[in-house]
């Protein structure tokens, strides 16, 4: 059955009529990325879709501080094949992208939709871990941290870009999940980033989520490995934290007390490869 | 609204309501090889190829293919017979009801194009998004490296051009 509701489909080809026909459709016009996840899920009240496809938005460059901005009709096919995003962050977006999904999937969804859908993602804690941030066009461009961005209620905006920050000398992270099957959510799953000078860790980001959260950081995680080398002890230390802390729910396909468990298992391991990865010359 | 596009090298136009999927779209232009499973992205047994790449048609709107390249199953063969990959899946006993091999057979296609030579992982991994309810995926499998390794044999790739310049 077509989605009857729809009324009007514009083309529009940059992001300022874009924007001007979603504010101007005040909820009645959404925008379209890949369509993924709005094909299923179109709330009742939409009439009209505004096709992102013809805005220009889907590339990758690097930014002026050697950064990389992903357009946000990228296809997570897109970036997986960008061989300066797989390997963003040690290879930890890479390692993702990877599993996101199936390949079908991949080809379609879009980096901006997925930022906006902010539900069952596995793409939203390396993002996070990984300080990334969101350009957004509201009738003027403006940057916000993804944090701050998945926080806030947004108004009608178009997300035109997804930022990663020049990477960090020292710095190495790790993307691990937790499926039932290859192509199913994750039951949980976790990113951890951390930065190392003169032998000490300066800086650490453990984010961990689960199928129905977007992922947060484990700030007593964090804790636990800032300030010290990152030993075995470490991450011993920072696996409990993150056991003890994580407060994740419990649901038909795992218990609570399973994914709590999970949670601390997730984040040895990242911490686990994170030492690998520094071992073997960071970023 | 008007859509045109190219559907297995003809240029197509259609006439569709604005929230029409391309799965309804193609299926009602007579490609019923795009099957209509779960309608949720999560069965693959309408995978078509969008500009070379596998896509469940289910989960895109119509007006996303306009002036795009969609190739289904019904593009496959040729007058001269099945494509290589279709005889090799059903020689290896691949295909029992069949609903889901037309999907198996496009994300196969961009699995090839992508990896001519592709290990099981590989293969396991490009069908992941592909339900099939009947085999246990070994012969499709076995079908899959079969028809990659005659594809390498003949020199061909997967639309059937000599391999080689890309
Ligand atoms: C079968 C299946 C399996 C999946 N598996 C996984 C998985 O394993 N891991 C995972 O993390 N995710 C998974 N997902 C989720 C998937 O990643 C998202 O559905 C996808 O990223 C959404 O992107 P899209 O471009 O298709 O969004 P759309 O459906 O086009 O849009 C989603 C929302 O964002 C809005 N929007 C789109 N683009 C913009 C923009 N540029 N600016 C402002 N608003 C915009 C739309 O209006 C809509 O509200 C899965 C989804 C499916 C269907």
């Amino acid at each position: 059955m077509p989605l009857t509701q729809i009324e009007q489909y514009h083309r529009p080809t940059d992001v300022d009529a874009a924007w001007h026909l979603v504010r101007d459709g005040g909820g009645a016009a959404v925008l379209l990325g890949g369509g993924t996840d709005l094909v299923v899920r179109c709330p009742p009240a939409v009439t009209a879709l505004v096709d992102l496809s013809e805005v220009g938005l889907r590339y990758v460059e690097h930014s002026d501080d050697g950064g990389l901005r992903l357009g946000a009709m990228s296809t997570f096919t897109d970036l997986l094949e960008h061989p300066e995003v797989a390997a963003y962050g040690t290879g930890a977006v890479g390692e993702m992208l990877a599993q996101v999904g199936s390949v079908l999937h991949r080809n379609s969804a879009t980096i901006g939709g997925h930022v906006v859908r902010s539900r069952l993602s596995d793409v939203l804690p390396v993002l996070l871990a990984l300080d990334a941030t969101v350009a957004v066009y509201t009738g003027e461009h403006a940057e916000l941290p993804l944090a701050n961005y998945l926080e806030g209620e947004q108004g009608p905006h178009v997300v035109t870009e997804v930022r990663l920050p020049p990477p960090i000398p020292g710095a190495a992270a790790a993307f691990v999940r937790f499926t039932r099957t290859t192509f199913d959510h994750s039951i949980v799953n976790g990113c951890c980033r951390v930065d190392v000078a003169e032998g000490a860790v300066v800086a650490a980001r453990v984010v961990v989520g689960e199928s129905s959260t977007v992922g947060r950081r484990l700030s007593a995680a964090e804790d636990a490995l800032v300030g010290a080398p990152l030993t075995s002890e470490a991450v011993a230390a920072a696996a409990d934290a993150a056991r003890r802390t994580a407060d994740l729910h419990g649901d038909w396909i795992a218990s609570a007390a399973y994914r709590q468990h999970l949670a601390g298992v997730t984040v040895e391991r990242c911490l686990t490869t994170v030492i690998d990865r520094l071992q073997g010359g960071g970023a | 609204m008007r859509v045109s596009f190219t559907l297995n090298g003809t240029v197509t136009q259609a006439e569709v309501p604005p929230g029409t999927t391309l799965m309804e779209l193609l299926r009602g232009l007579g490609a019923v090889s795009v099957k209509d499973g779960c309608a949720r992205g999560d069965c693959g047994s309408c995978a078509v190829l969008l500009d070379g790449r596998a896509v469940t048609a289910c989960l895109l709107f119509a007006g996303q293919v306009e002036g795009r390249q969609v190739r289904t199953a019904e593009g496959l063969a040729d007058e001269v017979g099945l494509h290589p990959l279709q005889q090799a899946v059903l020689d290896a006993g691949g295909v029992q009801c069949g609903f889901c091999t037309p999907g198996i057979l496009m994300a196969a296609v961009d699995l090839l194009d992508r990896i001519p030579d592709p290990t099981e992982a590989q293969i396991r991994e490009g069908l992941a998004g592909n339900l099939c309810r009947c085999t246990g995926y070994v012969k499709i499998v076995d079908g899959i490296r079969d028809a990659a390794a005659m594809l390498a044999a003949t020199g061909r790739t997967t639309d059937g051009e000599e391999a080689g310049d890309g």
